[in-house]
């Protein structure tokens, strides 16, 4: 898989998962707005949804990232890049 | 049973075994046994045993003076994540006689400089001398909180308010690793009269972005409030307790310490443990045998759920789980039921759950059900539950019996929260501390020698205790038959997942909103089928597009700022929000206005299976 599309790929990943856990259509997700912007998420929505994506994708995202005000896009750009690092 | 309606606080009363009167270090050393262990099942040191880490932090206490130039620290802050170094770090700081100050961890996705600012707050209203750190939440997350105390700590922001205080010098010292520094020794550092009245703890209250306000907890209170906890649980050295809860919290911190007092063992994780796989996190507690869990409402509600997604792990049996505290946030009748019906067969008692009533003003426990009995509930009528009003008992009251009849929207179901425990004094009363008959509403209000004695650095005219001495609780209750009944609350807090956050901070930012064109606004909490939702509703002339836009920055303002991420911001029209003739925001009716037109959104926080529809009104 290319670079492009598996940053894709995760994007949809970690969508999903956000969206799943709020319990919202995943079109409501914007994801260049930070991940506190989802509608009506908590922290713990967030913890449960990385769990997730760290099982789907196989990796471990580190704790500093989680203290980080990252987009949606960037935890999932960040997760790309620990695949490639694999 | 020490109710007491008329009769003025006690003087502080010995504690039972004198434990009271002897400095914190001195009971955890008498405490801790042979086979008291500290196990972490997710740590590279599975186990440690309790002496192994007094002598540990007797070394620790040894390199916290050296790097203090040989001064004894007056107070110090902790600042790690769960773990061996944090709990080392408490018996350090206890047996240098310093006080203990819980520092909050950043909380995940929030924005990092608020928080900062909050622990910068912290330390200057605590003037703490050191913060004792590790970098288990994060290494560069805590290095720059690190960086930030310690450009504070150098006559700058945090400097301001310790003129005088001898020292203005905070140290941030790393203590992730046991020192290898000779012990502290004994002579030397001991001040004149330990413990007794000197301040153990000082406990901040969450979710402030203004002013912190730090409970005062001396020795005394805290050794009287561990011998209440243990003697209303039956706490052996036999027992294990398992514990998930945040060590800076008040209901982690005094449940460790009471288990480390009464010399029985503590099996300890990191809350992210719990929240991100809870039946993992069951499995491990199963297989640790543990006897005792404290832990908010919403944890029992989550492992039910946690049941129900990833199924039960097979051959989880959790027979040896003596009992449950169900504290910190309002307890539900359904939660309860819930998590009964589901864990029955796996070996959980019907009787596992105990509501309780505490709070860090009490150090923690103000009331408790008697030890694995039926607990009781009635049905009310929810529009009889206001102050002074006499509560309407619908069905129900006696132990164990279901309500009958069915539930309505007009009908509550309260849970016991039991009997206040020896030597709490408590009273349900007014502000001017008047009472009332039995069945009438009213604020809690105690006293006693686990009772703190008010805020750190509050003047005394804003402290919230009566003329005649009692603690202002803000909570709001009845008695039946002895037992307490709470019921709502008279403070502007909202509580979710045994956080506070208060109304004011909350409207503090919607004010302070770049686009908010007027000053009226209310931050209330309210119940959404057991769930405690917070909500914001502000007036504004804006047309809807404008508003929406200016209610997402409200939203992102409010959780990068407190952590609060569930609320819902509702722009309505100007002099739509009922207020006092003086202009006093009337929550209350605020909240039956928003109920009339349809305001509040609701559905499940946790949600469950399929995604849920959509529900938002003028929800974000």
């Amino acid at each position: 898989m290319t670079q492009t599309a598996r940053t894709i790929n995760c994007l949809d990943v970690v969508v999903r998962a956000l969206a799943g856990q709020v319990g919202i259509e995943p079109g409501r997700i914007d994801p260049d707005r930070p991940l506190s912007a989802v509608p009506g998420i908590e922290s713990i929505h967030v913890l449960r949804a990385v769990t997730e994506v760290e099982e789907a994708c196989s990796v471990l995202i580190p704790d500093d990232f989680l203290f980080e005000t990252a987009t949606v896009r960037k935890l999932a750009d960040f997760i790309a890049g620990l695949m490639e690092q694999r | 049973m020490r109710q007491s309606r008329t009769a003025p606080p006690a003087a502080a009363a010995e504690a039972p075994d004198g434990l009271a009167s002897r400095p914190l270090w001195d009971l955890v050393v008498g405490g801790v046994g042979e086979h008291s262990t500290l196990f972490l099942p997710r740590q590279p040191e599975r186990e440690v045993r309790f002496t192994e880490l007094l002598d540990r932090a007797e070394r620790t206490a040894g390199e916290i003076r050296t790097r203090l130039d040989g001064h004894r620290p007056r107070r110090v802050g902790l600042l790690l994540g769960n773990g061996e170094p944090w709990v080392r770090a408490l018996l350090a700081a206890l047996r240098l006689d310093a006080t203990v100050v819980p520092l909050p961890l950043p909380i995940a996705f929030a924005g990092f400089d608020a928080y900062a600012a909050h622990v910068a707050r912290i330390a200057a209203d605590a003037e703490l001398d050191a913060v004792l750190v590790d970098h288990s939440f994060g290494p560069q997350t805590a290095d720059r909180v690190a960086e930030m105390l310690d450009r504070a700590g150098h006559g700058g922001h945090g400097g301001a308010g310790r003129a005088g205080a001898g020292r203005v010098r905070l140290s941030v010292i790393d203590v992730a690793v046991p020192a290898d520094a000779p012990p502290v020794g004994w002579d030397v550092t001991r001040p004149a009269r330990p413990g007794g009245r000197a301040m153990a703890v000082i406990q901040y209250t969450s979710g402030s972005t203004s002013r912190p306000k730090g409970v005062v907890l001396t020795h005394h209170n805290v050794a009287t409030s561990m011998a209440t906890m243990i003697e209303r649980t039956a706490w052996t050295d036999k027992d294990i307790l398992g514990l998930w809860l945040p060590l800076f919290h008040d209901m982690g911190l005094f449940s460790l310490l009471a288990a480390v007092v009464s010399g029985g063992s503590v099996c300890l994780w990191r809350p992210a443990d719990f929240i991100r796989r809870p039946m993992s996190w069951l499995e491990e507690f199963a297989a640790a045998r543990a006897t005792g869990l404290p832990g908010p409402n919403f944890c029992y509600d989550y492992l039910v759920d946690g049941a129900a997604r990833a199924g039960v792990p097979s051959g989880l049996d959790l027979s040896a789980w003596r009992f449950a505290i169900n504290g910190a946030e309002p307890v539900q009748l359904r939660t309860m039921e819930a998590f009964t019906r589901t864990f029955s067969r796996y070996g959980v008692r019907p009787d596992l759950l105990h509501p309780a009533y505490g709070m860090a003003e009490a150090t923690l426990m103000v009331t408790f059900p008697q030890l694995n009995r039926p607990v009781r509930h009635v049905r009310v009528d929810r529009d009889r539950l206001g102050t002074g009003q006499r509560v309407h008992i619908i069905s129900g009251g006696r132990a164990g019996a279901d309500p009958g009849g069915r539930a309505s929207p007009a009908s509550r179901d309260v849970v016991s929260c039991g009997r206040p425990v020896p030597g709490m004094n408590m009273r349900i009363a007014d502000a001017a501390g008047a009472t009332g008959p039995d069945l009438t509403v009213g604020e809690i209000q105690i006293s006693g020698p686990a009772v703190t004695s008010g805020y750190l650095t509050v003047p005394a005219g804003e402290q919230p205790i009566t003329p005649d001495g009692w603690l202002r609780t803000g909570d709001l209750a009845f008695v039946l038959d002895g037992e307490v009944y709470v019921v709502g609350r008279l403070k502007d807090m909202i509580i979710i997942r045994g956080q506070n956050y208060y109304a004011e901070d909350i409207e503090e930012i919607v004010r302070t909103t770049p686009g908010v064109d007027r000053r009226t606004c209310a931050a209330l909490g309210w119940l959404a089928d057991g769930d405690e939702r917070a909500v914001v509703v502000w007036e504004t002339r804006l047309d809807p597009a404008a508003a929406a836009a200016v209610a997402d920055r409200i939203g992102d303002r409010v959780r990068d700022q407190l952590g609060l991420g569930a609320v819902q911001i509702v722009p309505v029209e100007p002099s739509a929000i009922p207020h006092t003739t003086s202009g006093k925001v009337q929550r209350t009716a605020t909240l039956r206005m928003c109920r009339e037109r349809n305001l509040l959104a609701t559905g499940h926080l946790i949600p469950r299976g399929e995604p849920a529809t959509s529900k938002e009104g003028a929800t974000r």
